[in-house]
């Protein structure tokens, strides 16, 4: 289970806290209010209780005491609303019994509960319940010769209880909403005082990798607590950037390392090949060696172009293109230098589709794949362009050339850097292995994508797909 | 014509001097780091700088600043290995006359030097036609008169130097510091005997003396 969220985990810590501070005053209170009202009926029990005790002690007959005991126990308030009853244990007959008004007999004084007794010299006072009428009991028992002396008063208790149901019904209602208060005030209150982070994170949720150096959370008000965590993450930014700058840096210094002895190599061989008395031998020998070093520098300016897209996002300044006259003129470019070994590039059905693309990586996508074509198609081969609407509101470009026998499961990996297939098509043609490679970067970096097909030994297409934005018509017009 | 080239890479340097040397005729003095370079530019009246980007000592494009801050119009090509847009812009801003990145063509190198010194002349047809004499500064070939001559390298240097120059007097001082390079021997009359055997094959009338001040190639009669 995911752990609650810092916001409820708060609100619900406050909302405990504050419950259980409400319920201790609450009950306190009524604990309190309770005591005040039933402690004057007990006061009075006890005064009723003496005055009976001292009638009792010596007996006396019990006409007498009856009559007695009623003038005591008439209570002040409740007027004729008490009960009594005093008996000696041992003897079936009570001494006395009855309420403060003769003829009306309690029957829950002969029903008392037996775990009240209290023992001899002893006082109890507690409550009983009796058709609905709640009364405050008084029990005490005197020791004496002829056995103890019990002497019961029961108080009606209605009206108190009345009241402390009141006064226990507004503790409830008013705590309840005092801890419902809490928790609404406490999680609004949780929500305004973890804004800070949630603003930190936004901020960095937004973040591009280009302005990481630059993001300052100095102008957020961040709280006293969490200048730690904005610092950390600043500094983390920082080292980022640093980083990154380090990559930049590195693939610029890697340009200059490596071309600079390339320089040189290139140099020294041109300088030998153009002194007057070199024989033809040499002669070939450094032009081979100078085939070598352009093809070392095609690689490096390969690896560069794949380090810079790496550490851009998307495309750079994109236009609107018409794909079909790109490939038109690519494919005259391109014939042009194949015709000279035998071969032809032809451009088949283009149909004219408009995307938005960086003029100058599309570019270096085809002739990636036209290179390609005419490195690895059969020498004297025809090499066919064509371009058609779809899927959806796509264009697929596809460079189909006449060499086949890709192994299929070689086929998705053609895309990966320096993967080279092992079979009949390599020619050793000096390929890199990193063409396709960033014509897929680039593809995709358009939100397109781009995958091969092989027959064996007929021939090998490239489909590249790309999002069309509108038909010719719609771009501008050329 | 002379050139400098501010280049760290020393074997870079030679080779490329050698080949301005033999394919361009060009007297060529060589600086290895920055302050060096902007102290031999400051000094010399070149035809052409080539300029490494990173030099030690101070940086290429500075010294490319200093160098139009001092007022100085000789054409600079920029040689460096940063080959993206931005660079090139930056270079070509701060007073760079032309932009080639590492690795280049020595023969690339070779026809833009030679661009930029017929440029810097005012010259922009590659054969100079003075008079009966047309010389293909591409080739090195001058043609008098519908026949073709191969000249030794320091006569064809002058004549060509005369030659961009034509119509103006042209001061003997000037003619050395333009042929030679620094380290170069020179003594006093080398510049008369290059004259008079320029006079010999071309015609005694081809270059004049004006007393004084030095020799006119083509141009008016007085």
């Amino acid at each position: 289970m995911r752990p609650l969220s810092l916001k409820w985990r708060l609100s619900l810590l406050v909302t405990l806290v504050v419950a259980v501070v409400v319920g201790a005053v609450s009950a306190t209170a009524y604990v309190r209010i309770r005591r005040t009202y039933l402690g004057h009926i007990d006061r009075m029990l006890t005064i009723m209780g003496n005055a009976l005790a001292t009638k009792v002690d010596p007996p006396r007959p019990s006409t007498d005491l009856e009559a007695e005991a009623r003038h005591i126990t008439r209570s002040p308030w409740k007027g004729t609303g008490t009960h009594f009853r005093i008996w000696t244990a041992g003897r079936p007959d009570d001494l006395a019994a009855g309420g403060a008004e003769a003829g009306k007999k309690a029957a829950f004084l002969w029903d008392l509960p037996a775990e009240r007794r209290p023992s001899p010299g002893q006082a109890v006072f507690f409550d009983v319940q009796d058709k609905k009428k709640h009364y405050r009991l008084l029990w005490k028992c005197l020791s004496g010769d002829g056995g103890d002396t019990h002497i019961v008063i029961a108080h009606p208790s209605s009206y108190e209880h009345r009241r402390l149901d009141e006064v226990l019904a507004t503790l409830l209602l008013a705590g309840g909403g005092l801890i419902l208060a809490t928790a609404v005030l406490g999680t609004w209150l949780v929500r305004l005082g973890i804004r800070p982070i949630r603003q930190v994170t936004d901020r960095l949720s937004r973040l591009g990798a280009e302005d990481l150096g630059e993001e300052r959370l100095g102008d957020l008000a961040v709280p006293r607590e969490l200048e730690p965590f904005a610092q950390a993450v600043e500094r983390l930014l920082e080292r980022l950037d640093a980083a990154l700058e380090q990559q930049k840096q590195f693939a610029s210094d890697a340009a200059h390392e490596l071309r600079t002895p390339l320089s040189v190599a290139r140099s020294t061989l041109e300088l030998t090949a153009s002194q007057p008395r070199v024989t033809d031998d040499t002669r070939a020998a450094v032009e081979e060696a100078l085939g070598d070093l352009d093809r070392m520098d095609r690689l490096i300016a390969q690896l560069l172009t794949l380090a810079r897209i790496d550490r851009t996002r998307g495309m750079p300044e994109p236009v609107a293109i018409r794909l079909d006259a790109m490939l038109h003129e690519l494919a005259a470019e391109y014939h042009a230098l194949a015709a000279g070994e035998g071969g032809a590039v032809t451009a088949g059905d283009l149909a004219p589709c408009v995307v938005q693309a960086n003029e100058k990586m599309l570019g270096l996508v085809f002739r990636n794949l036209l290179d390609n074509a005419l490195a690895y198609g059969p020498a004297g081969g025809t090499v066919r362009m064509d371009l058609a609407y779809g899927p959806g509101a796509c264009c697929t470009a596809t460079v189909r050339d006449e060499g086949g026998g890709l192994p299929p499961d070689a086929l998705p990996h053609l895309f990966d850097r320096f993967y080279r297939v092992e079979s009949s098509r390599n020619r050793g043609t000096g390929g890199s292995g990193l063409g396709l490679a960033i014509a897929r970067e680039v593809v995709r970096r358009h939100g397109g994508d781009i995958w091969a097909t092989s027959s064996p030994e007929t021939q090998t297409t490239l489909h590249v797909r790309l999002p069309c934005t509108g038909e010719a018509g719609d771009g501008p017009e050329e | 014509m002379r050139v400098l080239i501010v280049e760290d890479e020393v074997r870079l340097a030679r080779n490329i001097g050698r080949m301005l040397e033999q394919q361009a005729a060009c007297a060529v003095d060589i600086s290895t780091d920055g302050p060096d370079g902007l102290h031999m530019a400051l000094s010399n009246p070149y035809d052409l700088i080539v300029l490494d980007l990173m030099l030690p000592g101070l940086d290429g494009l500075d010294l490319l600043a200093r160098l139009r801050d001092a007022g100085r119009r000789t054409p600079v090509l920029v040689l460096t290995a940063r080959d993206t847009t931005d660079d090139v812009v930056r270079g070509l801003d701060r007073g760079g006359d032309d932009y080639l990145t590492k690795p280049f063509k020595m023969g690339e190198l070779l026809a833009r030097a030679r661009a930029l010194i017929r440029r810097s002349y005012d010259r922009p047809d590659p054969v100079l036609r003075v008079g009966p004499l047309e010389i293909n500064t591409a080739t090195h070939t001058v043609t008098c008169r519908g026949r073709k001559t191969s000249l030794p390298a320091m006569e064809y240097r002058l004549l060509e130097y005369l030659a961009m120059r034509a119509g103006e007097v042209v001061s003997k001082t000037d003619i050395i510091e333009h042929l030679y390079d620094f380290n170069a021997e020179t003594f006093s009359n080398v510049i008369e005997v290059y004259v008079s055997a320029l006079r010999k094959k071309f015609g005694a009338d081809t270059i004049r003396t004006i007393r004084g001040q030095g020799y006119v190639l083509g141009g008016e009669e007085p």
